[in-house]
């Protein structure tokens, strides 16, 4: 699934692919694969990349389960 | 003092392309074993008065697997989807046995062309490869299992 909370929050902070990996000290193609959702990073670059764009790991990498988006709409 | 840097210093690759470079490392250290044990079994079946020509091959494949199995039970990792029990060795050691017969069928047959001493020699390499596959595996499913315990063991501390 593609990681659009990371592609905006980078965005918002006008930040490139390219110098987001240079800060965060990986390829450019890298970032490319998480925002695309075609890789998986270790919690270690989740942290630098959540650093670096000024948010924390719920909001660019947690996602809600959809059951339990249901029973929120239930009994919320 | 200040250290020299040489042509190899610097970590060049992120944790992706670590983990893309690994596992084609493996492909590459399966393929490589496959290749060579066909290799040795080719040989040995086609020359067979001729031990010494799949020497090498058997030695870079011997310690091969010393290493794959060594380094593997010092980890406490036995397999991805067999598990060590006594079926499963039972099952394996069948499945070589096979194997090592049908070699050794094919090797005195076409050394001797006597269909009663090809069977005899047959149901003899089944046999101990079947009781040697046995041995080893139930020995090293005992190491592992012990391994696994002193890993256990060691961080028992960290989990009370």
């Amino acid at each position: 699934m593609k990681n659009l909370k990371m592609k905006f929050a980078r965005m918002e902070r006008n930040l490139s692919q390219i110098e987001l990996a240079k800060k965060v000290g990986v390829t450019r193609q890298t970032i490319g694969m998480i925002e695309a959702g075609d890789y998986n990073p270790t919690l270690k670059l989740c942290i630098a990349i959540c650093r670096e764009l000024g948010k924390t790991l719920d909001d660019l990498f947690w996602e809600e389960d959809r059951n339990n988006e249901e029973e929120k709409n239930v009994y919320g | 003092m200040k250290k020299r840097r040489t042509f190899m210093d610097e970590e060049r690759l992120d944790e992706r392309q670590e983990q893309t470079l690994l596992k084609m490392e493996s492909k590459a250290f399966w393929m490589m074993y496959v290749l060579l044990a066909a290799s040795v079994v080719i040989q040995r079946v086609l020359f067979p008065s001729k031990m010494e020509l799949a020497a090498g091959e058997g030695v870079i494949l011997l310690l091969m697997s010393v290493y794959a199995v060594g380094t593997s039970l010092y980890h406490g990792i036995w397999d991805r989807k067999i598990a060590p029990t006594r079926r499963n060795h039972t099952i394996i050691s069948t499945a070589a046995a096979l194997i090592s017969a049908l070699c050794v069928g094919i090797v005195h047959q076409r050394a001797y062309h006597s269909w009663r001493g090809t069977l005899l020699s047959v149901l003899i390499s089944a046999a101990i490869t079947f009781v040697l596959c046995l041995f080893i595996l139930s020995a090293l499913a005992k190491i592992f299992y012990k391994r696994t315990d002193a890993m256990e063991n060691a961080d028992r501390f960290d989990r009370d």
